[in-house]
């Protein structure tokens, strides 16, 4: 997947990638401490790589990094917190 | 007064710090409560007075038109929520978000109708200048503030542009020791620990257009390198891009951008001392104003809130103004014979890149509206339903080259106004109009109208379809009527990469 990180010249701050936070309920999803949309549903970011964090604290683990790119709408990256 | 101020002097700095224990207001909820308002982010370019002037028709155009929403008509300026400027495009921005929608027209008698250049040439010969040059902190830029301040904003500051309803306004200028864009931002004030509601609007417009050579450099201190007193908010995603292993692989312009938030927030790492920030012409790095847009849309640590709105279904109509009012003067080089002199050589060389980095950066900005226009239409299926199902997102990319056949007068006489801050009344009107028609007949300006049921009139419903499509219309409607091939959801006026 991070095999297509883009050609020098390319500017990837004009593309967007795809990201699924799955939970047990809704959730705020914050990347790199930033409020970014809800759990169980499909986010746009542009591509780079996250420290993904959920509010509240009952879940685990306490955080996961997740590198955005290569995704698609029909292939998002998938991340699981229990 | 050029050879007087090229003396090195140091400024009046015009930025305070923060209060104790303070920090910057990030703006207030861009976004509403309705889903289907669109909202309306704008790019006005640099280009002096003309460029000033080609904004106010846009605006113009936007004014005319309104779209009901429930039992009112709501005019369609009134859902302008971001707006980035370089140079002459900073004024009408900064006048738009101090003055309203209702007010615009005063920028044509208080600046736009003005002899400034003359205003300018005598301040500069004028020997009180010359011994304010030499004997105090007053530099040249200082010249093009006072005037701002005089004719427009009466030493109006940031505070004052926080109207109810207002747009953001983001006036973007260039950082000399890094080449990073500079905005003009609550947060990026944040990461100098100074109070941008404290700052006179007429800093950030003449920053935004200080000329190279001509004007001077406008200075600002960063107080983290003294003593802060405020307490800014802590930025993560700076500290986590910069240690993660990828970003700089992944997006290296985010990378840069923490690197750089991190130079001015914090010494001690630091990659490069930025204790003072010597700001010139936004143009120099961005002419229009494509990066602070760009930021405001889709970075999810901007404070505009506009991606997770997007994430969450709050915003499903998107639309983005791009006004690009570059000169393209018939300079007769290619009829002479001659070599070009060294005045023709120097115009071109900054001119050129200019252009090129502003195309460039346009180019790029339609891939990413783009991208989202196919997000918006395209079927997940499974798990995880986007909430950013149904979004619509029109770009509207205006440049003098859009001009029809039949209007070659108009873009002609555009197209030759030189870049200065008088106009004579002639040129003045062209470059309103010009603004003006270039919105209106824009196709996906047209389609935005049709989407949102506006009252205007339209000859053929079916044409302004196909003429800017999406690709979830009805299959007939997307039979192309354009011999040029233009791809599906992609405007008619913007070149591929």
């Amino acid at each position: 997947m991070l095999c297509g990180l883009g050609s020098p010249g390319e500017n990837r701050d004009m593309s967007v990638e795809y990201l699924l936070v799955v939970y047990k309920e809704d959730r705020d999803v914050l990347a790199d401490g930033d409020r970014v949309g809800v759990t169980n549903h499909i986010l746009l970011l542009p591509p780079d790589e996250y420290i993904i964090t959920l509010s509240g604290d009952d879940y685990a683990p306490p955080d996961q990094t997740v590198a955005l790119a290569g995704t698609s709408i029909v292939r998002p990256q998938v991340i699981v917190f229990t | 007064m050029a050879a007087v101020g090229g003396c090195q002097s140091v400024p009046d700095f015009p930025n305070l710090p923060l209060a104790a224990g303070q920090a910057n207001q990030p703006p207030p909820d861009i976004v509403g409560t309705d889903p289907d308002a669109p909202v309306i982010l704008m790019a006005f370019s640099g280009g002096g007075s003309r460029a000033a002037a080609v904004g106010l028709g846009a605006l113009h155009g936007l004014a005319a038109a309104s779209y009901p929403a429930g039992s009112r008509e709501a005019p369609l300026i009134d859902q302008v929520k971001v707006v980035s400027s370089v140079s002459g495009g900073s004024v009408v921005a900064a006048w738009f978000g101090f003055a309203g929608p209702r007010r615009l027209d005063e920028l044509n008698s208080r600046f736009l109708s003005r002899n400034n250049m003359a205003e300018l040439e005598w301040q500069a010969a004028d020997p009180v200048t010359w011994g304010r040059l030499l004997f105090s902190s007053y530099t040249r830029v200082d010249a093009l503030r006072d005037l701002l301040d005089h004719q427009l904003f009466q030493g109006a500051r940031f505070a004052d542009l926080q109207r109810p309803g207002a747009p953001l306004v983001v006036m973007n200028a260039t950082d000399m020791a890094s080449g990073e864009v500079f905005s003009f931002t609550p947060q990026r004030f944040d990461d100098l620990c100074s109070d941008l509601r404290q700052l006179p609007v007429s800093v950030a417009v003449a920053a935004s257009a200080a000329f190279p050579v001509a004007l001077s450099p406008m200075s600002l201190r960063d107080f983290n390198y003294e003593q802060c007193p405020g307490s800014p908010p802590n930025a993560g995603w700076i500290k986590a891009t910069l240690t993660l292993p990828l970003p700089r692989y992944l997006n290296l312009e985010e990378y840069k951008r923490a690197r750089y938030a991190n130079a001015l927030r914090d010494p001690k790492t630091a990659y490069r001392n930025e204790h003072y920030l010597h700001l010139l012409d936004g143009g120099l790095a961005d002419n229009q104003g494509v990066h602070a847009l760009t930021e405001a849309l889709v970075s999810p640590h901007s404070q505009t809130g506009i991606l997770p709105a997007i994430n969450s279904g709050r915003v499903r109509r998107v639309v983005v103004i791009t006004v690009n009012a570059r000169s393209d003067t018939d300079n007769r080089i290619g009829a002479d014979p001659a070599v070009p002199g060294l005045l023709k050589v120097v115009n071109t060389v900054i001119g050129t890149p200019i252009d090129a980095t502003t195309a460039y950066a346009n180019a790029g900005l339609q891939d990413l509206l783009d991208a989202l226009k196919s997000a918006g239409t395209a079927s997940a299926g499974g798990a995880g339903q986007p909430g950013f199902a149904g979004l619509r997102v029109y770009g509207i990319a205006i440049d003098f080259d859009q001009f029809l056949p039949e209007q070659h007068q108009l873009q002609t006489a555009v197209k030759n106004i030189g870049t200065s801050w008088s106009l004579s009344a002639t040129e003045l009107q062209h470059a309103i109009d010009a603004g003006t028609i270039l919105l209106r007949q824009h196709p996906c300006f047209q389609r935005l109208l049709l989407d949102l049921k506006s009252p205007v009139g339209f000859p053929d419903p079916a044409l302004t379809r196909r003429n800017c499509p999406f690709e979830d219309d009805p299959t007939e409607a997307r039979v192309a009527s354009n011999p040029g091939g233009t791809a599906p959801g992609r405007s008619p006026s913007a070149p591929r990469r």
